[in-house]
């Protein structure tokens, strides 16, 4: 029996967070228990961590048989607000605040409701000035400028 | 006296405009967080942060707290409504306090819910004063072992109670102390695991991974499935219990302020705990049982009062200590050090405005909710009833720029979206988050408290053991890991 794919992937990342965080540590030296050096405890962290990884995998892999849960009915819609997220934080300091909020709500509103997008672009208009409102100038938050200095 | 009098110089810190003014809209917000399931006190305190940098610490702390306890009164509304739960602590008041909305008794449900949250979070401040004062005191006498073995054993506590199986709240407890170890060591000031990236030569803050883990991984959870939840119709009535509800109720609502409080103190016990230990109560004492489940007002008044009485009665180890006892305390200890401050006992003493402020916002905060939560609840009920596809582009606008406002960096942006997919699909695996906040708080205070007992004894670990109060608590620790993992495991090969 193996475990869910899923349950394989996601222990097989922590397996290798756990691997790169060894190696690292190793590198910055361990010293003694008694005296230990910047590595150490991360070492023995990450090295209880493995095990217990491992562990579970196969405790999953010889458990009873099992199926991966099914695929979020929203999938789709959750795949897009995660891309988008990414794509933001990347956007948000060359296109500036207003600019890549706009692009990013009226994305993520529309999403929700591709049918009505008169009425996305009207809920990205409010919702964009009222943030920049209360945000920017009345707590005077840093937030990026565009190359348009807006 | 000097209770009283020191009480009275609270109530002065607090008589200040702003803080009055930031006590009720933590209060109003906390409530709010709780009405809407998926955002929580945490993900409201991690983005609220970064917009208080120029506010007094004491007012942040005063925020903050509202926030807190807020959320406890606001999480039964939606219980009560629509058999969701604001917040894990009102799991239970699903069972009862929706039967009884179900029954036309919406309103009275409400009310005791409200009520009860009041009485508790009175008693509960009474009890913060009287306990946090004179262990504060003891605690000055503690040294960096007895601190590290208070910490080993409050994070074991924590792992025990995850909901999931203890291997895996080890692995997110030992995930989280690895992910403090990001950034500069506290010793030797070396950076450690930064790969060479910018971003990470300072660290992970705090706000980004907290909102990731609760704030973006929630809202992925809760864009599973579109279905809106079903709210109760019968109009809302009757909000001031009855002679006959009060006498059902004050009994449960005082049993659970004293459970509450007491386990709101240790490590992991918290809201969440207390009201299933008051809900077990008030059902053992009940001359039918039967009835719980079905609509009965004990099943709401004690776990409602619980839960008022923990989240009050998790201050009393944060500000005596030092230590937070869950999560959310600990992104309170987090805005302390932010704003420069060094948790533990001498705070009380160093910083007396932030204790005593704060316990005098509690009286003033607990007042305003009372009001915010019975003549306002039909703000709540339309909040209630916007559509998520509205509310969740808003609650993710105001988590990037709190990410964002952090360090003017839109790094923190992507480690708060790494953290929030890598949460959610946690999440999926029965991997819960506070473990994991936990250890990334305390992670830096237990590595620095190692290295400064291993100072002491010029290298012998026999300090761990020599000490009767930092013996016990390592013992404990042990024990109650050693118990857990291996008793089931026992149990079944006897079978």
């Amino acid at each position: 029996m193996t475990p869910k794919s899923f349950d394989r992937i996601g222990l097989g990342a922590m397996a290798v967070f756990c691997l790169v965080i060894i190696v690292s540590s190793l590198r910055l030296g361990l010293g003694r228990l008694d005296q230990p050096e910047p590595g150490l405890i991360p070492f023995l962290a990450a090295s209880s961590l493995f095990v217990l990884t491992i562990g579970q995998y196969f405790r999953k892999a010889w458990g009873e048989g099992q199926s991966d849960p099914p695929l979020p009915r929203e999938w789709r819609k959750m795949t897009g607000v995660t891309v988008s997220l990414f794509l933001y934080s990347f956007l948000l300091e060359p296109l500036g605040f207003l600019f890549s909020t706009a692009i990013w709500l009226f994305f993520l509103f529309w999403l929700a409701d591709p049918k009505r997008w008169v009425r996305s672009a009207i809920q990205t208009l409010v919702t964009v000035l009222v943030t920049y409102v209360l945000f920017v100038l009345l707590f005077n938050l840093q937030l990026p400028r565009g190359p348009w200095g807006v | 006296m000097d209770v009283l009098a020191n009480l009275a110089f609270g109530f002065s810190v607090l008589g200040q405009p702003e803080n009055i003014l930031l006590c009720l809209i933590g209060a109003a917000i906390g409530t709010l967080v709780g009405v809407l399931p998926g955002l929580g006190p945490m993900g409201a305190m991690a983005i609220l942060l970064p917009l208080t940098f120029k506010v007094p610490a004491v007012s942040v702390i005063i925020l903050l707290s509202g926030i807190y306890y807020g959320s406890q009164y606001g999480s039964s509304t939606t219980a009560i409504l629509v058999k969701i739960p604001g917040e894990p602590s009102s799991v239970v008041t699903c069972l009862d306090g929706y039967q009884m909305a179900q029954q036309g008794r919406a309103g009275v449900a409400l009310g005791v819910a409200a009520f009860g949250s009041f009485i508790a979070g009175t008693l509960g401040i009474i009890g913060l004063m009287l306990f946090a004062v004179p262990l504060a005191n003891h605690a000055l006498k503690l040294g960096p072992p007895e601190f590290f073995g208070i910490m080993v054993l409050g994070m074991s506590i924590v792992v025990i109670l995850v909901r999931s199986s203890v291997s895996k709240g080890i692995m997110m407890a030992l995930a989280g102390f690895i992910l403090s170890t990001v950034g500069q060591d506290v010793i030797s000031g070396v950076p450690r695991f930064y790969f060479g990236l910018d971003l990470l030569v300072d660290g992970l803050g705090i706000v980004p991974v907290a909102m990731g883990l609760f704030g973006i991984a929630e809202i992925l959870k809760n864009l599973e499935d579109p279905t809106p939840p079903e709210m109760v119709q019968k109009p809302i009535r009757n909000l001031f219990p009855t002679r006959k509800d009060w006498g059902d109720s004050v009994f449960p609502m005082v049993r659970g302020s004293v459970i509450g409080f007491f386990l709101g103190i240790l490590p992991g016990g918290g809201p969440m705990i207390s009201t299933f230990a008051s809900y077990a109560l008030e059902k053992k004492l009940s001359k039918d049982p039967s009835r719980f489940g079905t609509g009965a007002i004990e099943g709401v008044s004690g776990p409602e009062a619980a839960n008022n009485a923990a989240a009050t009665g998790s201050f009393v180890p944060l500000f005596a200590l030092g230590i937070p006892p869950n999560a959310t305390m600990a992104m309170l200890l987090g805005a302390l050090m932010i704003h420069g401050l060094q948790p533990g006992p001498r705070l009380m003493l160093e910083h007396p405005d932030i204790f005593w402020g704060t316990i005098a916002s509690m009286y003033i905060g607990n007042a305003a909710l009372l009001a915010l939560n019975l003549p306002l609840i039909g703000i709540w009920v339309k909040i209630l009833k916007v559509p998520y596809r509205i509310l969740f582009p808003l609650i993710l606008l105001f988590c990037v720029i709190g990410a964002y406002s952090m360090n003017n960096n839109a790094g923190d942006v992507l480690v708060m979206v790494v953290f929030g997919v890598g949460g959610y699909f946690l999440q999926k695996m029965g991997y819960e988050a506070g473990p994991l906040i936990l250890a990334f708080i305390l992670g830096p205070m237990l590595e620095q408290a190692f290295h400064q007992s291993l100072a002491i004894s010029q290298g012998s670990f026999l300090i761990f053991v020599t000490r009767p109060l930092t013996l016990i608590p390592l013992l404990a620790a042990a024990l109650l890991l050693g118990t857990t993992l291996l008793l089931p495991k026992l149990r079944a090969s006897k079978k």
